[in-house]
């Protein structure tokens, strides 16, 4: 009776060690798929946004789009996801919204920049025409007029990216240009001096685009994304890897376990038989 | 060989050249009509309009958002800054409420990325409603007809966040869609007069459009205020709030950066700029001209251009803002 007793103890011990083995183990052995792909979809998201505000940008300044209203919601839809990654506090994901911030800053002022520089583009030779036409009025102009017709050439040519000259040499014609129309009467050298601004706008905005449109392609995002989307990964395989571990070992315990009852149980009942023999 | 060409088949015919051609009258202009509008939760917006009418939403009860922002005033008051709570005067003219939803910023220096976002400004702010949703709440909290409209309306009932949505619900139902503009865009070419159309042409013309584009004539992006000339020194006595985006960024390049304001309805939210300073739309069509397109309009193009923003004029609630002008 005394060998039932331990041996039965035993065998609960051993059953109840092993239960909590087994139980904890499962906990350990389960692979967080939700939070995985809600934080692959989040940033898979960011990445197409971003390509796709890339896109929208380039088209409406090539005249293919005709309005920011896409460029500003693509804009806008990507803020709110990033703010999504913002509140995961993580550091390594920091670098993806610095990114952001930046990337933001350089589609505003491409947008601003784009509307002045295509106003003036667009009014330039209307401008010129007025001008050539104002200024052909009196017969003392004509230095003016020659000056006028070269820096129109000029102008155009740099907007059309065959520099002629270069942006200093242009800058100093059109200084040189309004220094000849302070003679005139005041009403045509508002004119000549309106016409210069908007040759400077040229100028200084297809520089500015330029090189704005240089940093927009040129954007870390897709590099950050595509790394920060291999962690995700590692991670989580590294993770559906020790969860594959984890089964094993659950494996063998439960294996275990059943041995332990099974032997138990067999124990008792050959006791049992002992006890009624005797 | 006969071709026979029966009735139906003419039809077809025809009504896939208008509608191709209607199309393509909407796809290839700047502007964009507004569309109709879809109120997915009535309760919820009238939740709204009711808290955009509180004045409990306000120090001492004295004031709502109504008050800045009426919509028998084009969404805005008529002022030049608002007045807010104890006669205080605010420190920049207020836009107007109608189609706010299709702003990409929110406010005139844009420090606000959605409704959500600037539904917080005008209640905390100590010159205009100098009060708090936790206060608010309170004093609501005490009103039955609330509690139980919040909880019809929302299944986690009054909360400070269920006020913001509703508020932003009501807000983002202020569309003004079918102007006579947007109805021109549609294919109904005698929408609009030949002066109008001269107009917009002209708006187009002159550059106005490389701003004022989109759905909302405008709201889509920030430009500096004075591009061929500076209009704040010209006009002097510059104050904080003439600095723009710069109050937000703490940047120079942002000072006098200011998010270009959608035009629909504009003839009916005088006086204009950020600053109040115009009362007509002639002469703030003519301080474009100078200090933002570099350009001197001939005779009568303003006031042409006048003429096609008063097409921006759209409806609300069926029945159109611009009386009958429309």
């Amino acid at each position: 009776m005394k060998k039932f007793t331990f041996i039965s103890l035993i065998a609960g011990m051993l059953f109840f060690s092993l239960s909590i083995l087994a139980t904890w183990l499962y906990s350990y052995s389960q692979v967080d798929y939700l939070t995985y792909q809600q934080q692959t979809k989040v940033i898979r998201d960011i990445q197409e946004n971003t390509a796709a505000l890339t896109r929208k940008v380039i088209l409406v300044q090539q005249g293919q789009s005709y309005n920011y209203d896409k460029v500003a919601k693509t804009l806008n839809d990507n803020e709110v996801l990033v703010s999504i990654l913002a509140s995961e506090k993580k550091n390594k994901l920091s670098q993806i919204i610095e990114s952001w911030n930046d990337l933001k800053v350089i589609v505003e002022n491409i947008k601003s920049d784009h509307a002045v520089y295509q106003n003036s583009l667009k009014y330039f030779p209307i401008g010129t025409e007025h001008l050539h036409s104002e200024l052909s009025t009196n017969k003392n102009n004509k230095a003016l007029i020659k000056a006028l017709l070269n820096l129109e050439r000029q102008v155009i040519l740099f907007s059309l990216g065959h520099r002629a000259d270069t942006f200093e040499q242009l800058n100093s014609q059109i200084k040189a240009f309004n220094t000849l129309a302070e003679k005139l009467p005041k009403d045509t050298e508002f004119s000549v001096l309106m016409l210069s601004k908007h040759a400077q706008i040229i100028l200084k905005k297809q520089q500015r685009l330029k090189h704005r449109n240089t940093q927009l392609l040129n954007t870390k995002i897709p590099q950050q994304i595509q790394h920060q989307l291999t962690q995700y990964n590692q991670n989580h395989q590294q993770q559906v890897n020790q969860a594959a571990k984890i089964r094993l070992i659950l494996y063998i315990v439960c294996v275990a376990l059943l041995l332990v009852i099974t032997v138990a149980k067999l124990k008792i009942l050959f006791l049992n038989d002992k006890v009624k023999t005797r | 060989m006969k071709l026979n060409l029966n009735k139906p088949f003419i039809f077809l015919v025809i009504t896939f050249i208008s509608t191709h051609l209607s199309a393509e009258t909407l796809l290839n202009q700047p502007i964009v009509p507004i569309p109709e509008i879809e109120i997915i939760n009535p309760q919820q917006v009238e939740l709204g309009q009711l808290l955009f009418n509180e004045v409990r939403l306000s120090e001492g009860a004295q004031l709502s958002c109504a008050s800045c922002h009426s919509m028998s005033m084009g969404g805005a008051d008529a002022q030049i800054v608002s007045t807010g709570v104890n006669r205080q005067k605010g420190n920049i003219n207020s836009p107007s409420v109608f189609n706010s939803s299709l702003n990409f910023r929110q406010f005139w220096d844009g420090r606000a990325r959605d409704l959500m976002e600037q539904v917080d400004g005008p209640i905390a702010n100590p010159k205009e409603m100098n009060f708090s949703w936790e206060q608010a709440i309170a004093i609501l909290k005490k009103d039955p007809f609330y509690i139980n409209s919040f909880e019809q309306a929302y299944s986690d009932g009054l909360t400070i966040l269920n006020m913001r949505k509703a508020i932003v619900s009501f807000e983002q139902s202020l569309l003004t869609p079918n102007s006579r503009f947007d109805r021109f865009l549609k294919g109904n070419k005698t929408a609009i007069s030949e002066n109008e159309l001269e107009g917009y042409k002209l708006f187009k013309q002159y550059g106005c459009i490389s701003c004022h584009q989109g759905v909302a004539v405008g709201g889509n992006l920030y430009q500096k205020f004075g591009i061929f000339g500076n209009y704040f020194k010209d006009r002097g006595h510059i104050t904080e709030a003439d600095y723009g985006k710069f109050n937000v960024t703490k940047k120079e390049k942002d000072r006098f950066v200011f998010k270009v304001p959608g035009l629909r309805n504009i003839e009916l939210t005088a006086p204009y700029f950020h600053d109040g300073s115009q009362q007509s739309l002639l002469d703030a069509v003519n301080i474009m001209m100078k200090y933002q397109l570099g350009r001197i309009p001939k005779e009568n193009t303003s006031e042409l251009i006048v003429a096609f923003l008063k097409t921006l004029t759209g409806e609300y609630q069926g029945i159109s803002l611009g009386g009958k002008n429309q």
